[in-house]
């Protein structure tokens, strides 16, 4: 048991080196956005998701918009009941209370190293929450050092500070690039999320663009489907 | 106050899912369309964000957001595409 732990550790510290970049870059952002140091760590421990802690950072402002807040932690969120669903195989043999101890610390990361881990040796679910340790570990320090020394970018405009997050996520909408399965669904997501933008009040272009994207690509994969049977 | 609040109920919401899905596992495998919907929004719910921003910076934020997009997909590393996409909207806003 305990060796698994250790082994998750180990094998997750590579990922969480590329994680702690960009907590580095959460925390700065944090900073000029005005959240407190106390509130950074209470996201990092309570959240521990780096997407949708980008989002809230990106909707801090007064007064705080709650409902567009939750909802879009909601929705960016989602993909993890696919992700603990994927994990039913490793808990297998685990009690109920096994299960919630351990689930908090999932993230895509250690999730993604376990999983290709599992194709090739028996792991038991203490390796994913080593996994899971390690990188709330790189995660805090990144973060925090971030909101910590934000204060030395004194002109945010011209090192285009505001844009960094417009790149991360551009990076990060590459890796879910599905092939041209992908192409209508980002599409109809893209013109949708612009004409909400323009016309309706608040962050809901957001969750308009992506779900109306989302539902195309799910109609889209019931037809291929069809076709192919 | 409030901003606890919003932080601590963004860590329920977040950790009903994770558990949640570990629960209701084999159930969700059965309905295709819900799985397909899940597996989209992450992606399409990004874009939707970026899009406003990107066309208020207009050709050169598109630019550096297309060349980020495919070297992080053709690198998969995340810090690479960064470091190269802000080269070139930083060389936009400075130089041009």
């Amino acid at each position: 048991m305990k060796s698994n732990f250790i082994k998750g550790f180990s094998a997750t510290i590579p990922i969480a080196i590329s994680v702690a970049a960009y907590g580095l870059v959460l925390g700065v952002l944090a900073y000029s956005k005005g959240v407190t140091f106390f509130e950074l760590l209470l996201m990092d421990v309570v959240t521990f998701a780096g997407s949708a802690q980008f989002l809230m950072v990106e909707l801090w402002k007064d007064p705080l918009p709650i409902t567009e807040m939750l909802f879009a932690v909601f929705a960016i969120n989602l993909r993890y009941l696919l992700i603990g669903a994927s994990l039913t195989p490793l808990f297998k043999k685990s009690s109920l209370f096994e299960k919630a101890a351990l689930m908090h610390l999932v993230a895509d990361e250690n999730w993604a190293v376990t999983l290709s881990r599992l194709k090739k040796e028996k792991i038991s679910p203490y390796f994913l929450f080593g996994g899971g340790i390690c990188l709330v570990i790189f995660w805090l320090i990144s973060t925090l050092a971030g909101h910590t020394f934000g204060f030395i970018i004194s002109d945010p405009y011209s090192v285009a500070l505001d844009f960094v997050i417009i790149i991360i996520f551009t990076a990060l909408i590459a890796s879910f690039y599905d092939g041209k399965d992908s192409v209508l669904p980002w599409f109809v997501a893209a013109i949708f999320a612009y004409l909400s933008f323009l016309f309706i009040p608040g962050k809901w272009y957001i969750v308009i663009g992506g779900l109306s994207g989302a539902i195309v690509y799910s109609i889209e994969k019931h037809f291929r489907e069809d076709k192919s049977e | 106050m409030l901003a606890i609040v919003i932080i601590i109920l963004a860590g329920i919401i977040t950790y009903s899912l994770r558990f949640g899905g570990l629960l209701v596992g084999d159930m969700l495998s059965k309905h295709k369309f819900v799985e397909n919907l899940i597996k989209a929004l992450p992606g399409t719910l990004l874009l939707s964000f970026i899009v406003p921003s990107i066309v208020s910076e207009g050709i050169p934020g598109a630019i550096s957001a297309l060349v980020a997009g495919v070297v992080a997909k053709k690198t998969n590393n995340v810090l690479v595409a960064l470091i190269i996409g802000m080269a070139i909207i930083i060389m936009f806003r400075n130089l041009l």
